[in-house]
């Protein structure tokens, strides 16, 4: 889309016709080869020559922008929008720098300025959803993306975005509710919710049940649980639970507007947040709900439009959420294969090899994340662990140095690179590492290296106090999971 | 100019030694052809009951004492009834006939079992010259005892062996130096066939064995030898019944050298255990602190069979166990003093079994170069997996060649072609040639015999130990052979047995300088200049 912009630029007239045609020349061809860093000298020389030029200013900050250098391009943008406010190239242009440098809240402005420009045009529509829907203002974001639905209902990106936008609104509202009050019935019910997408329905059968015991006459709740029943096969318990919900009378439409919008499937207003006062636990739990279904009827529609990567990164996600991640895997390769080369799906790529467990194949798709961007701490770490899993950990510790040198907080890390340490005999250098990652030892297994590298180094009172910890946490999980199956019962309905 | 020759010799020699090409392992799989056409029936069923992925023990012993190792398959049964309803689901004994031909002689000895077996343990409890024989079940265990004219007898109840939890495994060992073998018996977990939980992926109706975790651990048994042909059950006063795991096998050593034997209990997903026997007839559990627990990351791992024995020639005994694929094969070395350390990175065995799923295993040498081996049974235990991860579920075997302590893996070049869902292992010298052979069962499938055909001509021995004072087969007895070190056991790997002596590849050595034997009953016993490629009898003075 950039090219494009740069083409016009030119076919706008905004070179000057006094400039050296030979060096203008020369510029532009290296523009259209993709050989930005190139043409950026050009420019420059071209601008000491003709200073506050805004056609040359505009052409060099997209060199700047298209060769990466985002930082660089947006004052270069904002000097020709201060003699030209409205020239469209250099509004999306400036939009797309601040996305690129993650400031979606200051690429909202210049994109609506664009949008007012030009209503029709579906890129600088879908970049304004984009910078909404990064600044977390995702009414407007999903407004926007609707429109662009109607634009160009066939593309894919416009339906993915919509649906996009609408689960980061409900996960958005569930966030908000469980802040307000982390023991609201409204929120076990929203948790039972995601147990059931993930399969995992004796915890969702726990949790619609603690809902109902504070919210017996929620509409909804008696359904899943009946569904819950069906899914783990008693038919009967269904019958009885679906009947229950069938008995509640209709809910109050004065006191609980959003629940009556919602099951009158009225999703788009069940979804508005009240204009005053704040937002009460029951309308965050009826936005969640609505967005989720508004969610799942974009992505329904994406689905009905030929194989495109959104739709294979949707089921990606999908499969990665019910812990399937070579399934996760498989989509994520369809999805490059569609968009080779994109680095977003190698990362992601990366990531569900690594949950699969197929370090093999992490590895290799982390190298290559690697290649173009050497000093991503999480593909360093993937590709770190990944040897350790491999029981290589002299392969490992180069690159989960790296990954800490790039994110000197990043507590995995050091977990790995001590254990790794550990392996290659290096205990006293081990300890400090592990010490650090202690934060995240949720089982013990971190206390338990640590006191093995203590006693290998010698110091056995640390050794002991560590593995003391370890036996307390061992049995802290134990507890803990004993009152987990304690939950998982599957019982008749009540 | 003399101290400069001998010191160029001395260099000249560690340098070939430090070259010389590790000799080959060879294998040939010839089950058919020797007349062994086992079939492991265990009865897969839609419910997924944890039995039907577990069996398979199988036990090496020469039964008829005529010098050529039998072998005895364990076998399961129809479920729930947990019957051995047809003959399919017998326990098979083949007897050796020599020639490597071996013939089914099950109904003759009467060991065709009941219930749904999965581990056996052979010696010599009674100390009449006759291996007898424990079976291992489904809430079902079987005591045969050999008499010595062919057929065995159930002695299970007049001798106190009580049934009615699931043992999968159980080894001999004389635990108090009474000369008596007494018998540990390894438990899994609380089990019948009316458990039904459903694990695995309901919206795909996909259902799979359920993880360990959702089965309750038991304690192991140990039963004292009276000496009178009856047993006393002695878990609570030996401080073994309130230690529950999730049990899958055992080894014995004594890895403290305090002249006593130890126990190391294999834990599906929990903590291995290992009983320091403290000499006064009780046991204290020192896993985690010896470092036997857990690998060096802290967490459990499923842990199936394991060995005890002397990998690095430093005259330590260590032990390896097998598990499932991102585990490793966990090697926990012996490092003196109670402590090991967790020696699966630094012999390279955690890189070469990685990405392999194991059961049953023998720690032998298999090519006779003075450094023990291993042969691993490979399979995963689900047979979904590769649903669900990038795991194997019917694996081919493999071997690892030790080289001064590192591991190699050879399967390839050793002929390890079959995959199948293997499970048991137990070795022995089946043609009397000096070089170990194997036996493996596979679950649904026709047992292997990979008869070793290493192709170098090294040489060997073979000590088969006849006590006095100690228990009749000399087990615990302690012996060296320069640096090589072994311990007198019968237990094997997986649920399995092995009784036949002990081997020692010796090389290019034809003639052992010194024997030394510590028997388990006190006495120490030198023996020199013993000539090699023998099965020498050995009697306790």
């Amino acid at each position: 889309m950039l090219s494009a912009l740069y083409f016009s630029a030119i076919a706008g007239g905004l070179l000057h016709a006094d400039d050296p045609a030979a060096k203008s020349q020369r510029a532009k061809e290296l523009m259209a080869s993709g050989r930005f860093d190139q043409a950026i000298p050009i420019y420059k020389e071209l601008i000491a020559a003709m200073p506050g030029n805004p056609g040359l200013l505009l052409n060099l900050g997209l060199a700047e922008h298209m060769a990466g250098h985002e930082k660089e391009s947006v004052p270069l943008f904002e000097a020709v929008l201060k003699t030209q406010p409205k020239l469209l190239p250099a509004l999306m242009s400036l939009g797309a720098a601040r996305l690129a440098l993650k400031q979606p809240e200051l690429a909202v402005g210049p994109l609506q300025k664009a949008v007012a420009a030009e209503p029709a045009n579906p890129d600088a529509r879908g970049m304004l959803a984009d910078a909404l829907n990064g600044a977390a203002r995702f009414d407007q974001a999903a407004e926007q993306y609707r429109k662009l639905t109607e634009l160009v209902g066939n593309d894919p990106r416009a339906w993915y975005g919509l649906g996009m936008t609408y689960q980061a609104m409900a996960a958005n509202a569930f966030d908000r509710l469980q802040k307000r009050d982390p023991q609201s019935p409204y929120v076990a019910a929203l948790i039972a919710d995601t147990r059931v997408q993930r399969h995992q329905y004796k915890s969702a059968f726990f949790f619609y049940n603690q809902a109902l015991k504070d919210l017996p006459g929620i509409h909804g709740v008696h359904a899943a649980l009946a569904e819950v029943y069906r899914k783990t096969g008693h038919p009967e318990w269904a019958t009885a639970e679906a009947a229950k919900e069938q008995s509640l009378p209709p809910a109050d439409c004065a006191a609980h507007a959003a629940e009556c919008q919602f099951v009158a499937g009225h999703d788009l207003q069940a979804v508005t947040l009240p204009r005053t006062g704040p937002a009460t636990p029951e309308a965050l739990y009826w936005r969640a709900k609505a967005a989720n279904e508004l969610s799942l009827q974009s992505l329904v529609r994406l689905g009905q439009l030929p194989p495109s990567m959104e739709l294979h990164e949707v089921r990606a996600e999908i499969a990665r959420d019910q812990n399937q991640h070579l399934e996760a895997a498989k989509e994520w390769r369809a999805a490059l294969e569609l968009a080779p080369g994109n680095p977003r799906l190698q990362h992601e790529l990366a990531v569900s090899y690594f949950l699969a467990a197929d370090y093999r194949a992490a590895l290799a798709e982390a190298e290559k994340a690697l290649h173009r961007d050497p000093r991503s701490p999480e593909m360093n770490f993937t590709a770190g662990d990944s040897w350790l899993r491999l029981e290589e950990p002299e392969k490992a510790v180069p690159f989960l140095r790296a990954a800490l040198a790039a994110d000197s907080g990043m507590r995995a890390a050091d977990a790995s690179l001590g254990l790794s340490l550990s392996r290659l005999g290096k205990f006293a250098e081990a300890a400090p590492h592990l010490e650090k990652a202690l934060e995240l030892d949720d089982d013990g297994s971190l206390h338990y290296q640590l006191a093995r590298a203590y006693q290998a180094s010698g110091n056995q009172a640390k050794a002991q106090t560590a593995m003391t910890r370890y036996q307390e946490l061992q049995k802290k999980v134990a507890d803990q999971k004993e009152e987990a199956a304690r939950e998982a019962q599957i019982l008749p309905p009540q | 100019m003399r101290v400069s020759s001998g010191i160029l010799l001395i260099a000249a020699l560690v340098a070939i030694a430090a070259t010389m090409p590790t000799p080959p392992i060879r294998f040939r799989e010839v089950a058919t052809q020797v007349g062994i056409s086992f079939v492991l029936e265990n009865n897969p069923t839609d419910r997924k009951h944890m039995i039907e992925t577990m069996p398979g023990g199988i036990a090496v012993f020469d039964f008829d004492g005529d010098g050529r190792p039998d072998i005895y398959f364990t076998n399961g049964a129809e479920i729930p009834s947990l019957e051995k309803s047809a003959p399919k689901f017998h326990n098979r004994l083949y007897r050796n006939q020599g020639n490597m031909t071996f013939r089914d002689v099950t109904d003759e000895a009467g060991v065709a079992g009941a219930g749904y077996s999965m581990g056996a343990a052979a010696a010599d409890y009674d100390n009449d010259g006759h291996s007898d024989l424990f079976v291992a079940g489904v809430n079902r265990n079987t005591l045969y005892r050999n008499p010595g004219n062919g057929r065995f007898e159930d002695v299970t109840t007049r001798a106190g062996i009580k049934s009615g939890d699931w043992a999968v495994a159980a080894g001999w060992f004389d635990y108090d130096r009474d000369g008596k073998l007494d018998l540990w018996v390894v438990h899994y977990a609380k089990w019948s066939p009316a458990y039904d939980r459903f694990c695995g992926d309901q919206a795909r109706g996909i259902r799979i064995y359920c993880h360990p975790k959702y089965f309750e651990g038991l304690a192991s048994t140990l039963y004292r030898n009276r000496g009178d042909g009856t047993f006393e059950d002695v878990s609570a006063r030996a401080g073994i019944a309130q230690t529950a795991g999730r049990g899958m096998s055992l080894a014995f050593a004594d890895y403290d050298n305090d002249g006593f034997p130890d126990v190391f209990v294999t834990n599906d997903n929990m903590p291995n255990f290992l009983f320091h026997n403290k000499g006064n007839g009780t046991f204290e559990e020192v896993g985690l602190l010896a470092g036997t627990a857990l690998r060096d990351h802290g967490k459990a791992v499923a842990s199936m069979g394991v060995e005890f024995r002397d990998y690095d020639n430093d005259g330590l005994p260590d032990a390896f166990v097998t598990a499932l694929a991102g585990e490793t094969y966990p090697l926990f070395r012996n490092a003196g003093k109670g402590v090991f350390f967790d020696g699966t990175y630094q012999s390279k065995l955690g890189s070469l079994s990685v990405k392999h799923s194991g059961w049953g295993l023998g720690v032998f040498d298999f090519n006779n170069d003075g450094w023990k081996d291993i042969f691993t049974a490979n399979a995963h235990v689900n047979d979904r997996v590769e649903l669900f991860e990038p795991a194997i579920y019917r694996e081919k075997n493999s071997v690892f060649v030790n080289e001064n302590g590192v591991f190699r893996d050879v399967s390839d070049q050793a002929g390890m072609t079959l995959a199948a869902a293997h499970r048991g292992a137990a070795f022995g010298d089946f043609n009397g040639d000096g070089k170990l052979d194997a036996v493996i069962s596979s679950l649904g499938e026709k047992a292997e015999l990979w008869e070793n055909i290493s192709p170098e001509p090294q040489h060997w021995l073979i000590l088969r130990l006849r006590g006095t004072k100690s228990n009749r087969e000399g087990i615990g007895a302690k012996i060296r052979i320069g640096k090589q070190y072994n311990e007198m056991t019968t237990a094997t790997g997986y649920a399995s047995s092995s009784d036949w002596g002990v081997h020692f590849g010796v090389g290019s050595t034809t003639l052992v300088k010194t024997v030394e034997i510590q028997w388990p009953g006190g006495a120490k016993q030198v023996l020199t200049d013993v000539r090699t490629d023998q099965v020498l009898q050995v009697t306790e003075p």
